[in-house]
């Protein structure tokens, strides 16, 4: 059977009432997400794991991919309104959406970033359905030194390209991978680092970490500066001047292209997409000194790019089972945790289950685009919510959650010793996006490395006696170098933030 | 006498810690009959996490100063160890005040001078009442109910 048969079916699933109610649900709760400056997508994925534990799982993983790609159109209501990004995707956003909505154009930033996102979303679905199966049928012939040398490719993109510095970026991907070791041995059976605990044998569990991680330590972080949220600028009009519509689209057209492949690399991620869309709208645009004075190309090209690179950031997971970000990452927990492992088999054994979830997809970003452009004010007036209310709240859902997993206050505990580590590394600039990504496939990079050596001959060349674990690796390793020197002569400003999207 | 930086401190730390795990690691066997051990992924992690915190020391010295030492103030510092002094209390009153009443507690302690007290009350007690109703009725998860039963 081809792609669209098979996705015309998956229609037929996501159409159901149900489903299409959840990913309502999805969606509205990623916008709030989106929304919240407290609040990024990985901590509201995590918190909203429990909620779906009785659920099928399609209903389950339609909700929280909802969240997932909501969260990039509820990012930039508040960067182009209030001048703060409510996550990391719509950082830039805000340098000229805000002065847009300074000028009286808000309502104009958030329409072309509404259509733009749409449109890099779906076409990076579109993608998704054109790619994903032959993708998937090649992964196929995957063995352990192929994984083993994608993962190390992840790691060192995302170590290499984010973060001020190599060396905690790299701490931070040891510190992941140790964390995983704890628990069972998945080889031997043999249990490691609990410390005689019978609570640590199952290991930690992925969302009561990020929990921590992302959601308690981003609250304690902010507990630092006294909120002071601006008055909202006035929304009206949301669509461009006639004479603005043909850069409008050309931007949303180029930034489709740039996300699509920026989302295609493992390890790279829609902050850098909306960062590398940005630059080059600046660049090949007629004056550049618009740029920082509300061009709406400086909008529309980012806000597209964010979209097209979280869509086509699914493919890895979906054809090999690799999260290039931390909500994908929380993503592959979900579907671990409702019995099914993303990667090539999936698509071959459960190809309704995930033709059913790439057409919610569609859906939802219909959903969000015909929802949101008359809601903006509403979700305006969300963001204004007082943090000083909105924190106990966030707090006391979080440990509800967390708790629920496993009816446990040992999992709440946890989460609490996340939540000041997370802190921690916060402050000393340790990526804690770094630290997830490792840690969630920390197994994974254990068991395909131990049973390449136990195939290989010669030890550690396996990974280079095969044509493309070797190009994988080689890539990995110049990856490796470029940043090295880059660090040594001290250029990595570029990309300082960590990142969650 | 030059003040340490906190990274120096940091990557003492992290020094200590994978020495402390890399022995523990070699509790495990490093080879077995077909090839690596349990033993062999955790010496090199950590032996690689013990040459990386040499490496943050020697950066965390070299560091330009006005890049570094975002550490919170004296104000700040106190309200971040209060919310975890709340969290770890809640932990331990939960199972002896049930999830209602120890919820009710938080929220009031946490928005407490922020709101009128009866509007606080109000919030807190309807906040945890509908968090319980949720997760017993919709989700199936029966949150600790305490000694009195609710």
């Amino acid at each position: 059977m081809d792609s669209l048969s098979l996705l015309f079916n998956g229609f037929g699933d996501a159409l159901t009432w149900m489903n299409l109610l959840y990913c309502l649900i999805g969606v509205s709760v990623g916008m709030l997400v989106g929304v919240l400056p407290g609040l990024g997508p990985t901590a509201g994925t995590a918190i909203l794991i429990p909620l779906t534990f009785g659920m099928e799982p399609v209903s389950a993983i339609i909700l929280l991919s909802g969240i997932y790609y909501g969260a990039m159109y509820g990012g930039t209501i508040t960067s182009v309104l209030i001048n703060t990004p409510g996550e990391a995707a719509s950082v830039i956003t805000c340098i000229d959406g805000y002065q847009l909505a300074k000028k009286g154009r808000a309502g104009v930033a958030l329409g072309i970033a509404g259509i733009g996102s749409f449109v890099g979303g779906v076409m990076a679905i579109i993608g998704l359905t054109i790619v994903g199966p032959p993708l998937a049928k090649f992964a196929l012939k995957f063995g352990p030194p192929e994984y083993f040398a994608i993962m190390m490719l992840a790691m060192f993109m995302l170590v290499g390209l984010m973060g001020k510095s190599l060396v905690r970026g790299l701490i931070a991907a040891v510190l992941g991978l140790i964390c995983s070791l704890i628990g069972m041995d998945p080889i031997s059976g043999e249990s490691r680092f609990t410390f005689g605990q019978p609570y640590l044998l199952e290991g930690l569990d992925l969302a009561i970490v990020a929990i921590g991680l992302f959601g308690l330590s981003e609250i304690l972080l902010n507990l630092e500066n006294k909120d002071s949220i601006q008055k909202p600028e006035k929304v009206k009009g949301i669509f461009p001047n006639r004479e603005e519509w043909s850069p409008v689209l050309k931007s949303i057209f180029r930034g489709t292209g740039i996300g699509f492949l920026i989302g295609l690399i493992p390890g790279a991620n829609a902050v850098i997409a909306s960062l590398m869309s940005y630059s080059v709208e600046k660049k090949i645009a007629k004056d550049p000194a618009r740029f920082g004075k509300g061009a709406v190309e400086g909008v529309a090209g980012p806000e597209t790019a964010n979209n097209a690179s979280s869509g086509s950031a699914l493919i890895p997971l979906f054809t090999l089972g690799i999260p290039s970000s931390p909500t994908v990452a929380i993503l592959l927990g979900a579907f671990i945790m409702h019995g099914l492992t993303p990667g090539p088999a999936l698509f071959q054994e459960q190809p309704d289950f995930m033709w059913a979830i790439i057409a919610s997809m569609f859906i939802g970003n219909a959903i969000l685009l015909v929802f949101n452009l008359p809601m903006i004010g509403f979700w305006a007036k969300i963001a204004m919510i007082p943090y000083k209310l909105l924190f106990p709240l966030i707090l006391i859902i979080s440990i509800a959650g967390a708790f629920s997993i496993r009816n446990s206050f040992w999992d709440v505990g946890v989460m609490i010793f996340f939540g000041v580590v997370g802190y921690i590394m916060k402050k000393l600039d340790i990526p804690i996006a770094a630290f997830l990504l490792t840690f969630v496939l920390g197994k994974e990079i254990e068991s395909s490395l131990l049973q390449s050596l136990i195939l290989s001959q010669n030890g550690f060349l396996i990974f280079f006696e095969r044509p493309i674990p070797a190009a994988l690796m080689t890539l990995s390793i110049i990856v490796f170098i470029l940043s090295v020197i880059s660090t040594i002569k001290k250029k990595r400003s570029f990309l300082a933030s960590d990142i969650e999207a | 006498m030059k003040q340490l930086r906190i990274g120096v401190w940091a990557g003492m730390f992290f020094c200590i810690f994978s020495l402390y795990l890399l022995m523990k690691s070699y509790e495990f066997s490093y080879s077995s009959e077909i090839g690596p051990g349990p033993g062999f992924f955790p010496v090199w992690l950590c032996g690689f996490l013990f040459v990386l915190s040499l490496l943050y020391i020697y950066e965390s010295t070299k560091r330009e100063k006005d890049e570094d030492e975002t550490l919170p103030d004296k104000h700040a510092l106190k309200n971040v160890l209060f919310i975890i002094a709340c969290l770890i209390l809640f932990v331990i009153v939960v199972s002896y005040l049930g999830f209602i009443l120890t919820g009710t507690l938080f929220l009031f302690i946490l928005l407490f001078r922020q709101y009128k007290w009866y509007i606080n009350m109000g919030i807190s007690v309807g906040v945890s009442v509908c968090i319980f109703w949720l997760f017993s009725s919709v989700l199936g998860v029966m949150l600790p109910q305490g000694l009195i039963g609710f």
